[in-house]
């Protein structure tokens, strides 16, 4: 016998990601799910945000990786609340494990969380978080085609950074090809172009981060009323 | 291998479809899929497998259906399939869409017996 289902796979995974980002909408915290390759520098692009941005924002960080901590301790020089999940072998962060990460942070003193999703193209740009948005993060080394292999996580995100740029002309990275395939797939996404190890760019990049958190701050204004 | 998250999520509505409408064993279960998801077939079968061992679905057939991505486009409402990443409306080039299909992982249907 046959029997009709029609159920969605992944309904948990996104009826948790909703309460969080109710939860966080209420509590006026914005959050990043940062996602790339391994190796692309998200940490790096993390160690040359914090120090500029926590003057002004109460910041956190939800730290995924596979097994280590390496990551995390390079974040914990900046006294802020670090958060470290082991996937223990998974390829991804999911809402569950977001959900836990939470409780572990004070939700009524903070104004932006970046999550460092596990390094992964394909399977972190799968499972919604209850995040604001994501950012892809692809460097120069990994090849101009990227956005055209992974597609998934180029369109679903609303920033592209573009890391090493001090590379490209060794790398013979083709930068108009890369916009092209951008343009193609999500015409709407702003695209900056960053070294986090030559300190180029970064101001672009702490500038959407910074209007982010300004069209955030005015939501509560709205709630507030 | 996000996959084994996906065909875990299955397992469970396998099993809750199962016990609501006592089903003793399952041989098929229709899966479909949107083309926008990064799903490996065949990672999806060695996961089903290795996750239905021993259960009442062991050894059933995992059938897939892609869904096609289909997007609106919001000026002129025109439908189009989305082939080669490229989200731009053919008929007016605009790129402000909405999404109609393609981004769906869900149990179609499961066969089996009581």
């Amino acid at each position: 016998m046959e029997i009709k289902v029609m159920e969605k796979v992944i309904e948990a995974n996104k009826n948790k990601s909703n309460e969080i980002r109710n939860l966080l909408n209420q509590k006026n915290i914005l959050m990043l799910n940062l996602i790339s390759s391994p190796g692309s520098g998200k940490t790096s692009l993390l160690e040359q945000t914090i120090p500029v941005l926590q003057d002004k924002y109460r910041i956190a960080v939800i730290e995924g990786d596979i097994t280590t901590d390496k990551d995390a301790k390079r974040l914990n020089k900046f006294g802020i609340p670090v958060v470290l999940i082991n996937t223990n072998g998974g390829c991804h962060l999911n809402s569950a494990s977001i959900a836990k990460a939470l409780t572990e942070l004070d939700l009524n003193n903070l104004d932006l969380i970046f999550v460092e999703n596990v390094g992964n193209l394909v399977c972190p740009s799968e499972f919604n978080l209850g995040e604001d948005t994501k950012v892809a993060i692809v460097s120069t080394p990994e090849g101009e085609d990227k956005p055209a292999k992974y597609p998934m996580l180029f369109r679903n995100a609303e920033i592209a950074v573009l890391n090493k740029i001090d590379l490209i002309d060794i790398l013979n990275f083709n930068t108009d090809d890369f916009y092209a395939d951008l343009q193609k797939l999500n015409a709407g996404l702003t695209i900056v172009e960053v070294s986090c190890t030559r300190k180029k760019g970064i101001k672009k990049w702490l500038s959407w981060v910074e209007k982010k958190l300004s069209i955030k701050k005015e939501s509560e204004v709205i709630n507030e009323r | 291998m996000h996959e084994l998250s996906i065909i875990t999520a299955i397992f469970n509505i396998i099993e809750k479809v199962s016990l609501d409408n006592n089903l003793k064993t399952v041989h098929k279960v229709h899966l479909k899929i949107g083309k926008m998801r990064q799903v490996i077939p065949d990672m999806l079968k060695f996961a089903f497998d290795a996750v239905s061992k021993d259960t009442i679905a062991e050894n059933a057939e995992l059938l897939i259906t892609y869904i096609p991505i289909i997007m609106k486009c919001k000026s002129c409402l025109c439908k189009f399939e989305v082939n080669e990443n490229i989200y731009i409306c053919p008929s007016c080039d605009q790129t402000d869409l909405e999404a109609l299909s393609g981004q769906e992982v869900l149990v179609d249907s499961l066969e089996g017996d009581k």
